[in-house]
This record gives structure tokens, sequence and C-alpha cells, in this order.
């Protein structure tokens, strides 16, 4: 498994490891026929500004130059003088040219050429990034100086000043060789700015033809990557000479284009890998992380070169480790392969040109093309990934029409219509509140109804639901048989919020929506719901494979709120322990939620849950829409029930508590409590009653001891009442008690109240 | 009301929006500054117009000639020069100055075979260059030029010799040497920057053919490298890298016409699998094999021409006609969806016809108009991706539609949004005969309990995954995934040669068979810590449900309505590890398509919302594989930890104890105080509850029971299956006591055997 997660992180960089390969080993492609002069660099800590002074100082401090290029950035201005011998060039009727030139990354504010014959200066030129009118007519963007050899004892003395420590090696061309040179060069550099230029162009023409703002990122992504590439090659002094600024305000739009890069790149991986559906426990931090960079971007217009490069640093750095934490282990899906392969293109042709270019490594042309090519390869590899999306948008509509067309591939518009290009490559573990809302005994309701009716009815009712959970931030992740699963605090991560508030406020909502809908109309078909609420960490990911987009929630907790909804009564609300305390954290009232105990399956310790009856303060409404549904579902048939005699009593004695029974029936008991128990749960209850002589005749027949099921319960001024059926035993047993109980407690006999049963058809 | 206006135009504003880059372009032509050109009212240009034979044509002679041999060229526009088969003249005056600097002459055009530049100053020649594309060794730079001072007090003359093949107009420049070096250095990198521009959209083409596969893209591709080509070589900028390339005119003509013709073949295709298949347009099918012939014909032909004018006019002609074909041919289709493609035709025409005009000399020449094709290629490139790529936005504005149609209530979609005749079917629900499966995992809270959330999730997708396979592969649909477990169902009208019910109960076994399997190779590599095997309980059930959506208004949401689902749930509860449970209206369609009765047990279940026990039929794997299948629940038992526990007891004779109920003798074979193993003639799936009635075989020990009222109990089916005996049973007991259990025990006892060992012993 790691294996194959090495392989592919290899695959994906392996075109970019080439590229380094040529990188490295290339031989300079343009051969440069420069003459070879010897250059002696000044070494001194005096800074003489003046020709005159620097012809006077002593031969010893001069130093023969070794250094072919070097930048170091700091804050401070620096020159250097150059000293070439210049006598030593073969005797030629052309002119000759020394050229000098900056590096990419700085430009040489002043260049001073000197002609000196012994002590005496022959001709001088100021030239330099300041004095944009010296270099206009120039194709490219060194600085020349022309001259001719006709005295003995010729030299040239070039001074540079520049932002940081600069230092280049002059060269020396014959003027044709030179003219040849600058034109293949700016040849090379147009096609490459050209390039990049049209990929940019391509992606905000995609941008405004299909509005997707994933293009417009992009397409400033490359925009940025233009502007850098055409900053570091000096084009600009080539395009538009006499609008190109100073040096000292160029480096910082240079650089302001550089962070442009990072930003518009984290934008568009924002989009691309789609952060908020993804990574959405991350999401706070690429943000915090994308405005961070955002700032850097803005402050490179005002700060220092050491500033800046301190900046860009963490930019680059936190760059690779933001796309690393992206792709790790996703790089089996095409997009983030080819992202990936992009990724690396910039990278290694970024770093091999930073490298050369400050003369930590040896300086080529090929090198100093490197930042282009990287780009260039970046965005072209990065353009099949967008053209695959294309691709995706073009097949989605053959495969909606496909499935509109054939009946039974409808549920595949689910994932056509509703996910996007990445869809959910992710799993994120995320505390979410999970709410299960669903139709209470929707077999019964539906058994004599016509599929469609069902379906109309349901769907308008969901709808509502949807729209109040909506509402309320939540967002929904399917409908489950004749409900659904809405999930609290997944579309708001990242900001402040109380999902379980939220989800209770959204239930409560719910319910007070269902009984209008119930009291409402005659026509509709009642549908008393039951909501669960539950607050845990979940898993969050597609549990689709690659032909199939099943975006969904798995963990222990989904069981739970699962359960908690099934324990649940009609028109009321089961909170488990997690959400009470988020609430009360919350500030809510939580005086009104009655604790409930709940059986859960595979254990035998009941769950501690919480019941809230969002109808509290008006009982009557709670009954009324309890009446019509009773009445919509043609409830008739009523067990006789038997309240006791005055003084009886018969008490349920169990583990949980004391249940004193009101009345009975044939099957049942009624019974109160001061502990609420869920339904379904099964509790073991030994029987007590006022009269010895019945105890005495049931541990005789054994049957003091019973196991007794909840069908419903609910809160009454009385305490919590429970409806309670014996659970298994014999028809014999449950009989002989009941008759037991009639002949011995046995007051009068009671029709029962509607809400009693409806709780109980409702089980 | 403006925002409403903008998103819905009317139509003349497409048209409009249509024509906007012709218009555009012709309107910005004759504001473009002029780099390459002179000030025409500064300097007089003639043409000698005399006779000029081997005597005459030498400068000598020629600056001597009277002056009616020389015409006035229009002085309101820049000069050209028209190159003929015969050398031709030129004279520029240029007058004295009050401060005479330096000028530079140039003629860019580097492809003229010869170009003489002689000052003139009274009689005397001060000054000449020889140059052209015949003599390049003769001049440092692509083009020939000469570098003059005017005099202060007399005018003096600039005579122009030029040879040249083709009847082209070539920009001549005059001006001081600093607006010289601006030309050349522009020239140095405009070219070549459109040539990158253009080669960047190829790249993003070859990206888009390497996605999509289709052969426009390829000439797409093929195109916009080939027109790449045009800005640098027609502005002679290759030179500078390709410094020994040809610069014989025909050759150089020849490459180009050649190439312009490779664009035509892109209409064509575009056309052919844009216009005509997505707009149904037969009428292109027809223009296409025009452009197509015509295209090939002149592709094969031209090299014939090389040299002549003709084929420079008939690729021209050809261009220009098969564009306004096109353009003819358009307008009968809506503009709407046709709205980029429109403007790139609009586009293509003016820009072409206006480089042509200018080299043609047809109307005044510039530097900007003659490469005004390079400006052109970029936008109608632009364009026609925008084209292509308006397609795909309409593809996702349908999309969208149908999106909003399917949230809203009861719309119906119409046979336009989808290109396909639906004859207005409501899509929001309809009402199909399925095979409803549901496949649940079982156990698969072991593999919750063991690992963290994202491994479970791994693992849940590598099973679900493993199981849709399965039914895709037999036409099913996945429904929704509901936890563990899998809701699918199957139609059978697609490829399906059975009936959807086959196809369901092939792929439940197919399932079944992958896991028994898979227990045998844990089995047989003993690797039972590192593989889990699980199990899955299948329902089929045949009905006819409601596929509809339940979206809420909100998403997308199709699934399953009706009686059936919930039925197929439970069925799904009552089904055995390896088994398949099928309810009686599968069955039956089971049983007429030609499966075999025997390969089903009748099996009684029970439904949560029902009381009374309904009837289906169980399929086992272990009626065709029981060695198999035993290893396999031997697997899972294994991995999961279920070994007796308790210590059962065995009774006498086989049918001594009985447990009646519905109707049917269930014998008990052993027991432990939480359950009895039974064995009967009729078999009850699992979840079944039943109350029965105890039957010792013995008068006394039943009425021990009866008066304790346990002679009844309620039990659970929590196993069966079915054995050489008849089916067998696992039952728990629900409720009851702790002393009722006793008593039942011991009475169960009386009828009890020695457990085996003591036998043995004895």
């Amino acid at each position: 498994m790691a294996s194959k997660t090495f392989i592919y992180a290899l695959a994906s960089r392996l075109p970019a490891l080439l590229f380094l390969f040529a990188i490295v080993f290339s031989p300079d492609i343009l051969s440069v026929k420069s003459q070879h002069v010897a250059t002696s660099i000044l070494n001194t800590q005096e800074d003489p500004t003046d020709i005159a002074a620097v012809l006077d100082l002593p031969e010893s401090s001069w130093q023969t130059s070794t250094v072919s290029r070097k930048y170091i950035p700091t804050d401070a201005w620096h020159t250097h003088w150059y000293r070439l011998e210049v006598d030593s060039l073969p005797s030629n009727n052309d002119d000759w040219l020394v050229t000098m030139e900056g590096t990419g990354i700085m430009d040489l504010s002043k260049v001073e050429f000197f002609l000196v014959s012994g002590q005496q200066v022959l001709s001088r030129f100021n030239t330099g990034g300041d004095y944009p009118e010296t270099f206009s007519s120039q194709q490219d963007s060194r600085y020349l100086f022309k001259f001719r050899v006709e005295k003995p004892d010729t030299r040239i003395y070039i001074r540079t000043a520049s932002n940081g420590d600069l230092i280049n090696t002059p060269q020396i061309y014959s003027e044709r060789d030179y003219k040849d040179h600058a034109r293949s060069l700016v040849f090379i550099v147009s096609i490459l700015n050209g390039c990049l230029l049209g990929l940019a162009i391509y992606s905000l023409g995609l941008f405004v033809v299909l509005r997707d703002v994933t293009y417009f990122y992009l397409g400033f992504w490359q925009i940025c990557s233009v502007f850098m590439a055409i900053y570091v090659s000096r084009f600009i002094k080539t395009i538009a000479p006499m609008i190109a600024i100073k040096s000292e305000q160029l480096y910082p739009v240079g650089a302001v284009f550089f962070g442009g890069f990072f930003v518009f790149l984290f934008l568009f991986a924002g989009k691309y890998f789609d952060y908020r559906r993804n990574f959405p426990k991350s999401v706070l931090y690429l943000k915090i992380h994308l405005y961070a960079s955002v700032m850097s971007t803005v402050t490179f217009a005002f700060a220092k070169p050491s500033w800046i490069i301190v900046q860009l640093g963490f930019l680059i750095v936190s760059a690779i480790v933001r796309n690393m934490f992206v792709y790790s282990g996703h790089l089996k899906q095409s997009f983030v392969f080819l992202f990936s392969t992009a990724a690396s293109f910039y990278i290694v042709g970024g770093i091999a040109f930073v490298l050369s270019d400050v003369g930590i490594i040896e300086w080529t042309q090929f090198r100093y093309f490197s930042l282009h090519i990287g780009s260039i390869f970046g965005s072209a590899i990065l353009s099949v990934s967008m053209s695959q999306r294309l691709k995706f948008m073009e097949k989605r509509h053959k495969d909606i029409v496909n499935a509109i067309k054939k009946d039974d591939e409808l549920v595949k518009l689910n994932a056509l219509l509703n996910e996007s290009f990445s869809g959910h490559f992710n799993t994120s573990d995320l505390d979410v509140s999970m709410m299960f809302v669903d139709i209470a005994s929707f077999s019964e309701i539906s058994l004599g109804r016509t599929q469609s009716d069902i379906y109309r009815d349901l769907s308008a009712l969901i709808t509502s639901v949807v729209g109040i959970v909506e509402e309320h931030g939540g967002s929904i992740d399917r409908s489950v048989g004749a409900g659904v699963l809405c999930l609290f605090g997944y579309k708001k991560v990242g900001k402040s919020f109380d999902p379980s508030v939220d989800a209770f406020s959204a239930a409560c909502r719910i319910q007070e929506m269902n009984v209008q809908r119930s009291l409402g109309s005659v026509n509709k078909i009642i549908m008393p719901m039951r909501i669960g609420i539950h607050t845990a960490k979940v898993t969050i990911g597609n549990l689709g494979d690659q032909g199939r987009i099943d975006f969904t929630v798995i963990g222990a907790g989904v069981n739970l709120a699962s359960r908690l909804k099934e324990s649940c009564s009609p028109y009321k609300v089961i909170l488990s322990q997690a959400v009470r305390d988020q609430l009360k954290a919350g500030g809510r009232d939580v005086e009104r939620l009655s604790p409930i105990s709940i059986a859960v399956k595979h254990q035998a310790k009941l769950l501690e849950a919480f019941e809230f009856n969002p109808f509290g303060a008006a009982p009557e409404l709670l009954q009324r829409v309890e009446s019509v549904f009773l009445e919509h579902i043609g409830m008739r048939s009523l067990d006789q029930r038997f309240r006791l005699k005055n003084d009886a009593q018969i008490n349920l004695v169990s583990d949980v508590g004391v249940f004193q029974v009101r009345d009975f029936s044939n099957y049942g008991f009624r019974a109160v409590s001061t502990k609420l128990l869920g339904r379904q749960t099964v509790i073991n209850v030994k029987i007590q009653t006022s009269n010895p002589h019945i105890d005495a005749q049931l541990s005789e027949a054994l049957l003091s001891d019973v196991a007794l099921e909840v069908r419903w319960s609910r809160q009454t001024e009385h305490g919590f009442e429970h409806g309670f059926k014996i659970y298994g035993g014999g028809s014999r047993q449950s009989e002989f008690i009941f008759n037991t109980f009639k002949i011995g407690f046995a007051g009068d006999a009671i029709s029962q109240t509607l809400d009693q049963i409806v709780t109980e058809v409702a089980s | 009301m403006v925002l409403s206006w903008f998103k819905n135009p009317p139509t003349w504003a497409y048209r409009l929006l249509a024509i906007l880059p012709a218009l555009v372009f012709v309107a910005i032509v004759p504001v473009l500054p002029d780099v390459g050109g002179f000030d025409g009212s500064l300097y007089r240009v003639e043409r000698y117009v005399g006779p000029l034979d081997s005597n005459l044509d030498s400068i000598e002679v020629i600056k001597n000639q009277s002056a009616n041999l020389w015409v006035a060229e229009d002085p309101q526009y820049h000069f050209g020069v028209k190159g003929a088969r015969e050398p031709v003249w030129y004279r520029i005056t240029i007058p004295a100055v009050a401060h005479p600097k330096s000028l530079i002459s140039e003629v860019g055009y580097h492809l003229l075979p010869k170009a003489d530049f002689y000052l003139v100053d009274g009689q005397s020649v001060t000054a000449s260059v020889f140059g052209g594309s015949e003599r390049p060794a003769l001049v440092d730079n692509l083009f020939t030029s000469i570098k003059f001072r005017p005099e202060q007090s007399r005018e003096v003359y600039l005579y122009l010799r030029l040879e040249t093949q083709a009847p082209i107009v070539a920009p001549l420049f005059i001006g001081d040497e600093q607006s010289f070096l601006a030309l050349n250095s522009m020239r140095g990198w405009f070219h070549v920057l459109i040539t990158g521009v253009l080669i960047g959209f190829g790249l993003y083409s070859l990206a888009l053919f390497l996605t999509m596969r289709k052969p426009l893209y390829a000439i797409l591709l093929v195109s916009q490298f080939t027109v790449a080509i045009f800005p640098t070589f027609f502005s002679g900028q290759i030179y500078n890298i390709w410094p020994n390339f040809t610069r014989d005119l025909s050759i150089n003509l020849l490459i180009i016409m050649e190439t312009v013709l490779i664009p035509q073949i892109l209409i064509f295709f575009f056309n052919q699998s844009y216009v005509a298949r997505d707009l149904g347009a037969k009428s292109f099918n027809n223009l296409a094999k025009i452009v197509a012939t015509m295209t090939i014909v002149e592709f094969v032909s031209a090299p014939f021409f090389s040299s002549s004018p003709i084929l420079i006019v008939l690729v021209t002609v050809s261009n220009l006609g098969v564009i306004v074909a096109v353009i003819i041919d358009i307008m009968k289709w809506p503009i709407k969806n046709l709205i980029f493609y429109r403007m790139f035709l609009s586009s293509v025409i003016p820009g072409i016809a206006i480089s042509a005009a200018s080299w043609l000399g047809v109307t005044a020449p510039s530097y900007f108009k003659h490469y005004f094709f390079d400006v052109n290629a970029v936008v109608s490139f632009i364009l026609l991706a925008a084209a292509m790529t308006h397609r795909i936005r309409n593809l996702e504005l349908k999309h969208r539609r149908i999106v909003r149609a399917l949230r809203s209530d009861n719309l119906r979609l119409t046979d336009q949004l989808v290109d396909v005749d639906l004859n207005l079917v409501p899509i929001d629900h309809r009402e199909i005969d399925v095979t409803i499966m549901y496949i649940d995992i079982m156990s698969f809270s072991l593999v919750a309990e063991r690992d963290s959330g994202r491994e479970i999730f791994t693992d849940l997708t590598r099973r679900l995954s493993s199981l849709s396979r399965i039914v895709t592969a037999h036409n099913g649909v996945i429904d929704r995934s509901l936890g563990d477990g899998l809701l699918c169902f199957f139609s059978g009208n697609r490829n399906s040669s059975f009936g959807h019910a086959t196809d369901a109960f092939n792929a439940a076994s197919e399932i079944q068979n992958m896991l028994i399997d898979e227990a045998l190779r844990i089995k047989s590599q003993g690797i039972y810590d590192k593989d889990l095997l699980l199990p899955v309980r299948i329902g089929l059930h045949s009905d006819r449900v409601l596929l509809a959506n339940l979206g809420g208004g909100v998403r997308v949401d199709f699934t399953m309505v009706g009686h059936g689902v919930n039925f197929v749930a439970s069925l799904e509860q009552a089904c055995g590890p390896f088994n398949v449970m099928i309810s009686e209206s599968c069955y039956h369609k089971l049983i007429t398509s030609g499966h075999v009765v025997d390969d089903f047990a009748p099996v009684k279940v029970s439904l949560k919302y029902q009381r009374d026990l309904i009837q289906a039929y169980e399929h086992s794997m272990g009626m065709k594989r029981p060695y198999d299948m035993k290893t396999a629940i031997g697997v899972y038992f294994n991995q999961v930890g279920v070994f007796p526990r308790e210590t059962r007891h065995s009774i006498v004779s086989e049918r001594s104890v009985a447990l009646i109920s519905n109707g049917t003798h269930f014998y008990v074979l052993d027991y432990s105080p939480s359950g009895m193993r039974l064995v009967s003639d009729n078999y009850f799936a699992q979840k079944v509850v039943m109350e029965f009635v105890v039957e010792t075989g013995v008068e006394h020990l039943n009425k021990k029971l009866r008066d304790k009222f346990i002679d009844r109990i309620i039990a659970e089916v929590k196993w069966s299956r079915k054995t050489e005996a008849g089916f067998e049973h696992g039952i728990k007991l629900m409720g009851g006591n702790q002393r009722q259990m006793e008593l039942l025990i011991h009475v169960l006892s009386k009828r009890h055997t020695m457990p085996e060992s003591w036998r043995t012993g004895a």
C-alpha cells in the first residue's frame, strides 16, 4: 500500500525530475561568442565614486575576479568597480561592445562605463536601470558600452550600483556577434513569454465563456507567472523601454506579482480541490494562510528586499507544505496527479532559476530560462486537467440525458446533478450534529394508499423539512426511507457555530411545521414525525468508487442518532447527552428536557438521553393533532382498561426505578415513575402489590418477576407515564396476571384516551 | 430591468455582437499608429514610369531622366513599393533642414531579392547600399537600409531600385536613428511574441486533444501551430535564429500559402463536428465537402503556381469564399448558440482582408496593416476556442435548468432541454417494475470498533464497491448506501436478456459465491488476522415502485419510494449469512423464467409492522456448495469470535419433546438456559417471533409446565438452516424470569440423555 503511494508520488514528479536532469546536465544551449579578457574587481573598504580616485588606487586593491555571478539581498546599496584589460583584444575593424547586466531578480540601478587609457579617461557612459532613456533603442536588457581600442594601455572601468550586493561578469563582444546573439535571445524570450501569455489568455477566455471562477483564478495565476517571467527576463525593457520604471520601483512590482502568483495559486487550488468539501476541518487554516499570503503580497509594494526574501521563503515553503497536505494519499486521482506534476515543474524551474540567478549554481542560458520553461510545462500540464473538467462537463450532460431517458437510471442523476468535478476524494473526521427525521408508522400510514399519493405528500413534507434545515444552516446528507439525515456544523465549519443549537432549533421548527400541516388541511395524509439528534465525531467522505459518487457520513454516532430517532415519540425530539451539554453551554434552557432511558441494541445498559416536547406549553395542540391522526388512520378499536381500586396499589420495581401502575388492560399497564424510559426498552420488574395474597399467588405461579417492554412514554403532570406490555412469556402468563389483577384491583373500566392510543399505534 | 435585458438580450443585440469584431477591426485600422512608415508630408516620393532597359537601368542614367517620367505617389498615405519582375525605380526627395540629423531609410521587406539605395546630392552619388535577400551578406540587418544626413541648404535625392517576383507592397521607412532602432526592436519581439501566444494556445489545444480525443481538437492544434509560424516567417524574424533559412520568395510564399490551407480544413472540421452534429445542420455537410475538395486541390496544385500571383489570389479567394459560404449558411441557425462562432467568422474576414489589401497595394499599406493578421490570428483563435467552449457552457446551462426543473414542483422537462424527444415526461417521479435488492454487511460494527474513522471508511468503501461492481455488472442500479447496506434495484430493461428478477438473483448468487471464495482463500492462506470476512444478507423483492425525487427542493435525490422498499428491508433482516431471501413475487418471476423450484426453500418470515408471518423463499449457497459454505461459516465464526459458550443438553430421542406453533411441530434437539435447537418440517426465518406450546410427550411433565404457565413460551428464531433431517432452528426465549427457566430446564432434563462423555466413560 505504502509502496503504491510512493510510486504515484514519484510518477507524478517524474517529468519534473527529467526537467531537473536537463537543467543540471544540459550544455549551454546558446553559445556566446564573447571575448575573454582579464577582469578584476576592486576590493577595498572605501567606496570611491570618482573614476580619478579609482585610477589612483594601488594595484593591490584589485583582485582578479573569480565570481561570475553573485547576488546577496540586503537592504543597503552596494557599488562595485570592475576593471577590464581590453588591450588583449584582437585587432578588429568593428566596434567592441562591453555588456553589463544585473540578475533576473535584481537589476543594476546604475552602470557607469569608463574607457581609460593610462590615467586618461577617453570616454564615459552612464546608464543602468535608473536611466531607461539610455537603453530604449536596445533589443535586450543588457547595458552596453561601445568602444574601440586605439590607444595603448586601454582599460575599461565599470562602476555598478545596486540594491543589495550584486556582482556579475562584464562580457565583451564584437558588435556584430552581439547583435546576432541579442536577436536570438530576444527571439527566445519573446516566444517563451508569448507561450505563457497564450496559456493565460486561454484560461481567461474559458472563464469568460464558462463563468467558472476556477478558470479565473487559474488565468490570473498564469498572468502572474507571465509577469514574473517578464520581470526576471527584463522583457519589459524590450517591449516598453519608455515606460520601464526605475529599478527600485520595479522590484516591488515584480515581488507583488510573485506574491500574486501564490495568492492566485491558493485561490485556484481552493476551487480545484474543493477544500470546503474535502478538507472541511482545515478550511479555516487554509483561509488564514491565504489571507496571510494576501497581506504579504500587499506589503511587497513597500517592503525592503530582505523582508521580501523572508516572506517569499514563507510563501514558497508554505505553498509546498500546503500542496503536500492536499495531495497526500490522493495522487491516484488523475486531477491531483496532474496538479502535482504541474506544481513540481513550477518548483523545479523556479528553484533552478533562482539558484543560478544568484550564483549559487553555475549560471547558464538554459537555467536562465528554466523559470519560463517550468511555467510553460506546468501550465500546459494543468491545462490537461482543465480540459478534463471540460470533458467531465460534456460527459455529464450526456449521462444526464441518458439518465433522464431511461427510467431506471434516474438515481444516477443524484450524483450527476449534485456533485462537482472534483467531488470528494478525501475523508475527514468532523464534529457535527446529526439529525434523523422520519415519519413514524410510515408502513401503516402507507398501507392502502397509492404510491403516488404517498410520494406527493412525502415529497412536500420533505421539502418543508429541508427548507427548515437549510434555514438553520444544516445540510441534507440523504433521504433515508421515509425521512432524511441532516448534518449541522458541516457547512459552517471553521466559523464560530453551535451545531447542536442549530439542530435543536430546526427540530422544534420541524415539529411545529408538521403540527400546523396536520391541522391545516384535510386533504393531506397526516405524517407524524420523530426526530433524534446526536453530536459526535463522524467521518465524512465518498463511499462510492470511481464510477459513483456517494458522499455520506459514517460512524458510531450515526447509528446512535438513528437509535434516538427510533425511540422518539411522534411530534417529539430526543437528544443525546452530548447535545444537551452543548445546549446548556450555549445558554439554552435545558430544564424542559426530560431525561429518558433508552435501550440500545447489543448493550445491556440503558442509554441516558433527553426528550423534548416542543408543545410542552400547548399540550392541547398536541392532543388535537394526535386525535386528528388517529381519526385519519381509522383507529377505533379500544382496549378495555381498568383503573385501580382506591386503596389498591401495584408497583413495578426495577433496577431503574419504581413504576406505579395507574391502570391496566388485558395486555399491559399504564404506570408512572420519576424516570422516563424510551420506547422499545425492555426492563425486568418485580411486581409488588398492596395485596400480599395476590403477591403470593403470583409468586406461586412463578410470575412475580416479568419482563416489560415500553410501548410508549410521555410526560404528564404526575410524572412520566409509560405504556408497558409484557415482553415474551406466553399468552397464558399475561392472561393469568391480568385476570388476577382484575379480580384483585380493578375499579371502573375506563375507555382509553386518544392520545394513549396514538402513541401506541405509532410505535 | 437592465439585468434581465443582459440575461436575455434581444436578437439584434446578438447580431451586433456577432459582427463586433469586424467593426472593431475596421474601426481601429485607420487610427493605428504607424511605426514603420514615414511622414508623407515631409518627403516627396515619385515612381519612374519611363522606358527601362538594360542601358537605362543604372543610377547614373536614371537620375538624369526628365521630371515628367516620374509620377508622384500619393503623399497622403504611406509609401508602398510595388515590386515587379522588372526593376522599379523610386525617387524620394529629402528636403533641406536647418539642423540636419542622421536619417535612416529602410525597405522593410526581407524577401526582396534586390534592394539598392543611392543618395544623390546634386549630380554626385554620395552614398549607396546594395541589399536584398539575394545578397544577405551585405547587410547586417534583415532589411536593407541606408543612413544619411539631409543638407542644410539644398534638397538631396534618395533613389531606390527594387527587384521582386511578386506584386507585393513593402513599407518604406524614413526616420531618425532613434525611431528606427525602436522599430527594429519592436519587430524583434512583437511577431515572435504573437508566435509564442499562438503556441501557448496550441498547447492548450494539445491538452484538449489528449483528454477529448476528438479529431476536431487535433486539427485545431495543428492549425494553431501552423498559424503560429506565420508571424515569425512572414516578418522575417525567423532568420534571427535560423539565418540559413531560404530567402527565396517563391518557396517562402509556397510555404505560407500551403499553411493557410490548414486552418481552412479546421473550419471544415469545425462545421462537421460542431455545427453539423450539434445543430443537425445537413447543409453544412455539402459545404464541408466543397471546402475539403477545394482545399485538397489547392494543396496539391500549389507548388505549380509557386512563383505566380495566381497562387495568392487562389488561396485568398478560396479562403474568403469558404468563410463567406459558411457565414451565409450559418445565418440560418439560431444565433444564440453560435454567437462565438459567428464572432470568430466575422473577425477572420476583416483581419485577413486588411492584411491582404495592404500587401497587395489595394489600400495604402502600413506596417500594422501588413501584419494585422498577427493580431487577427490571436483574436480569432480566442473566439474559436470560446465557440468550442461555449458549446460546453450551453450544456452546463441546460444541466442547471434541469436541476432547477427538478427542484421546483411539477415541472416537466421539455425535449429542448435535453436534446431528446421525451414527450414531456414528468421526471420528478416514475413508476417502474423492478426487483429490489437490499444488501447488508453483517457484523460491520466489528470493523467500526476496531479501526479509526478513515480506516473504517476505506474498509467500507472497499466492501461496498466490490458489491456494487457485481450489481452493476448484472445491470443493477445502486439506489443508495445506507450505512453498511446497499439499496439497489434491477429493472431489466437494458442490455439484460433475462428478466430483472433473474438479474437480481444472479447478482445475489455471485455476491454470495464471491464471499465464500473469499472465505476459502482466507482459510487456505491462513490470514484470519489480516482479512476480515464479513458475510452479507441479501433480500430480493419484485414490485412496482416509484422512482422519485425526494431532494426537497434543495438537491436532487432520486430514490425508490413504495411499500416494496420497506418490505425488502425486513426480508433482508430475515436472511442468514451466505443465503438470499427472496419474496414470493420475486420467486414466482424466477420460476416463470426457468429456475428450478428445488433451488428455493419456502420459509416463513415475520415483518416488523405485520402480525402474520408471510411466505418467502430462501436460496442457500449451501445447496450447491455445502462443504464450502460450512467452511465459510466456520471462518466467519472464527473471526468474529462466536463459540458455543453454554453447556447444551441433548434430548434422548430426537422426537420426544416438541414445541408446537402455527400447526408446526418443532422437535427439540438440544437446549440451554437461553435457547433451544429445534428441527421441523417447515422453515422459519430468523427474527420470526412465535408462541410455542411445549409438548414433552409425558403428561405429568406437561401438567407441571401448565401449572406454572410455562406450557406456552414466546421465542424468537435466531437462526435457521436446512439440514438432512429437516429445517433446524435456533430459538431464543423472550421474557420470562429465572425461576420459570429453572423449572423449564428441570422438566426438559427429565427427557435428556447423559452427556456423550459420561456414556463413553461408563
